[in-house]
C-alpha cells in the first residue's frame, strides 16, 4: 500500500525548494493531532508531548528527502513517533535512574496531577490502567483502541509480527480489565 | 469502517467492560494549540535546534496549556529564520561557535533574555553578612590574620559561654548535703571486690607447697640442664644412654653423687649466684675496661675470692 494522492501531492511540493515550506506545514496541519494524541497517551503530559511531537517532524522535515513511498505517510510518521515516544521514556528513566515500577507509578502520577483528572470517571481510570501496561503493550493498546490501525499497519509501524501484536493486545485488554475491576 | 466494525468486535470479545468504555481521550490540549504548532515547528528548523536529539522549545510558563497569543506573530519569526540558516542537521555546528551563538541555536527564547541578573542586594550586605569576607577582600593572602578565628565564627564564641545542656534547677545547690547524706550512711560504703580474691587466699594459704615444689623443679633443671655429669660430654640426642647408665650404676654410688650435688646445690643456694664457665680469655674481655687497680680495690672490698661469681 503505498502513499495516498493528496500524500503524493505533499511530497512533490516538499521536494521543489520553492513550495518546500508550504508542503511541510500543510503535512504538519495533517498529521499533527493525530500524532499528538498518540504521543500524549504514551508520555501523559502535555509539555512533554509537545517536546516530542516538536522532535517527530523535525525528523520528518530531515528525513523526508529519504521516505520511500512503498508506504503511507501516516505509517511512517507513527513510526518515527512511536520510536521518539520510547526514546524519550527511556530518557526520562535514565534520568531519574528510576525502575520500571517506579517509571509506571510516575506516569500514574502525572495523570492524577492532570488538572481535568476526575477519578470516577471510567475513561480516567482507564488511563491510569493503561499507564500500568509494560511500554509495548501499551503502544499496542492505544494504536489499536484509540487509533485503529490495522495489524498489518501496525505491524510495519512498530516492525513486530501481526501474531506478536495481536497477542500483546489480548494482554494488554486483559490487563486494562483486571485494573479496571479491582481499582 | 470495515476495520473499525472489527475492532470493535475483538474488544467486545475480549472485554466486555473495556469495549463499553467510551475511546475519547480525556486529555486536554491547550486552546490553539494545533493552530499554532506548524509554526512552532518551522521555527525549530529554521534556527537549526533540530538535530535529531537537539533540545526542545522551552515549555510554556503554565503547566498544561499555551498561555493565549504566546505564538502571536510566531509565524512570521518562524519564516524569517527559515530564510536566515540552513535547517539541515547535517550540517555539524561550526567548530569555534560562540555561547551566544549557541544558545540561539539551541534555544531562540532564552537568547533573547537579557544576561543581567536582576536580583540586587542591600548596600554593604557583604560586609555586615561576614566579617570573614571584608577580610579576605582586604587581605586575600593564604597568611591568616591575628585573631582570624575569632572573627571567623563569632557563634562559636557566644556558644562557648553557653552550656548546651541543662540541669533542675538548684540542682547544685543541694548537691552537697546530697553527698553528706550519702557519704554519712550505713549502706553507702563502697565494697573493694578483688577481681582474683580466690586465687590470691589459695596462694596465701600454700605458700610453702608452691615454694616447695619450685625449689625441687629448679634442683631437676640443673641436674639435667648441666652440659657435663662425671666428666662425660652429653650430646643433645643421648637420653637413652644416660638411662641406660644408669641402670648400672649402685644404689650406693648413686646415693653418694647425690648427696655431693645436695652440697654443691646447697652452696649455690646460699652464694645466691649463679655460676659462669667462662674461660681466662672471655674474662679479660669482659673485664677490659676495667684497670687492675680497680680490680684490686674491689677485691679488697668485698674480702673473699668466694663473693666472685666468676674465676
Amino acid at each position: 500500500m503505498g502513499v495516498t494522492n493528496q500524500d503524493t501531492e505533499l511530497l512533490l511540493q516538499f521536494r521543489d525548494p520553492a513550495t518546500r515550506e508550504k508542503a511541510f506545514t500543510a503535512i504538519i496541519r495533517k498529521y499533527q493531532e493525530k500524532l499528538y494524541w498518540h504521543i500524549r497517551r504514551m508520555v501523559v503530559e502535555h509539555e512533554d508531548a509537545n517536546d516530542v511531537l516538536q522532535n517527530v517532524f523535525i525528523r520528518v522535515w530531515n528525513g523526508l528527502d529519504n521516505f520511500r513511498e512503498d508506504s503511507q505517510l501516516y505509517t511512517w510518521l507513527y513510526r518515527i513517533a512511536t520510536n521518539e515516544c520510547l526514546s524519550f521514556l527511556e530518557q526520562q528513566k535514565r534520568k531519574s535512574s528510576a525502575s520500571l515500577d517506579e517509571m509506571e507509578s510516575g506516569l500514574s502520577n502525572k495523570v492524577i496531577a492532570d488538572k481535568y483528572f476526575d477519578p470516577n470517571k471510567l475513561e480516567w481510570k482507564l488511563q491510569l490502567a493503561i499507564q500500568q501496561l509494560p511500554e509495548k503493550q501499551r503502544v499496542v493498546f492505544t494504536l489499536r483502541y484509540y487509533d485503529e490501525m490495522p495489524y498489518e499497519e501496525m505491524s510495519r509501524v512498530l516492525d513486530t509480527s501481526e501474531g506478536a501484536l495481536k497477542a500483546s493486545y489480548h494482554h494488554a485488554v486483559k490487563k486494562i480489565e483486571d485494573y479496571i475491576l479491582n481499582h | 469502517m470495515e476495520e473499525r466494525e472489527e475492532i470493535s468486535v475483538e474488544l467486545k470479545a475480549l472485554s466486555e467492560l473495556v469495549s463499553g468504555i467510551g475511546r475519547q481521550t480525556p486529555y486536554g490540549a491547550p486552546v490553539g494549540y494545533f493552530e499554532r504548532f506548524p509554526a512552532s515547528v518551522m521555527s525549530r528548523i529554521a534556527t537549526n535546534a533540530s538535530a535529531g536529539a537537539g533540545p526542545a522549545l522551552p515549555a510554556p510558563s503554565s503547566a498544561f496549556q499555551v498561555p493565549e497569543g504566546y505564538f502571536e506573530g510566531f509565524a512570521a519569526r518562524v519564516l524569517a529564520r527559515i530564510k536566515s540558516g540552513s535547517a539541515s542537521d547535517n550540517t555539524p555546528p561550526p567548530a569555534a561557535e560562540t555561547a551566544d551563538t549557541e544558545l540561539a541555536r539551541l534555544s531562540p527564547t532564552i537568547s533573547r533574555i537579557p544576561r543581567t541578573t536582576p536580583y540586587r542586594l542591600p548596600e554593604g550586605y557583604f560586609d555586615e553578612l561576614s566579617p570573614v569576607l571584608a577580610v579576605l577582600r582586604d587581605k586575600p593572602a593564604y597568611a591568616v590574620p591575628q585573631g582570624y578565628f575569632d572573627e571567623l565564627a563569632p557563634v562559636l564564641s557566644v556558644a562557648q559561654n553557653r552550656t548546651t545542656f541543662r540541669v533542675p534547677e538548684g540542682y547544685f545547690a543541694a548537691l552537697p548535703e546530697r553527698i553528706l547524706e550519702m557519704v554519712a550512711g550505713p549502706d553507702t560504703m563502697a565494697k573493694v571486690i578483688p577481681l582474683h580474691r580466690k586465687a590470691a587466699k589459695v596462694l596465701k594459704r600454700n605458700w610453702w607447697k608452691y615454694s616447695s615444689a619450685a625449689a625441687i623443679a629448679a634442683c631437676f633443671l640443673l641436674i639435667f640442664s648441666r652440659p657435663q655429669v662425671g666428666n662425660k660430654v652429653i650430646e643433645g640426642n643421648k637420653a637413652p644412654d644416660i638411662a641406660m647408665a644408669l641402670q648400672k650404676v649402685s644404689d650406693q654410688d648413686m646415693q653418694a653423687y647425690l648427696d655431693d650435688q645436695h652440697t654443691i646445690l646447697a652452696e649455690q643456694a646460699n652464694t645466691g649466684t649463679a655460676t659462669l664457665d667462662l674461660n681466662e680469655g672471655e674474662v679479660q674481655s669482659l673485664l677490659g675496661e676495667v684497670s687492675d687497680n680497680d680490680l684490686q680495690q674491689y677485691m679488697e672490698e668485698h674480702g673473699k675470692a668466694d663473693d666472685i661469681a666468676t674465676n
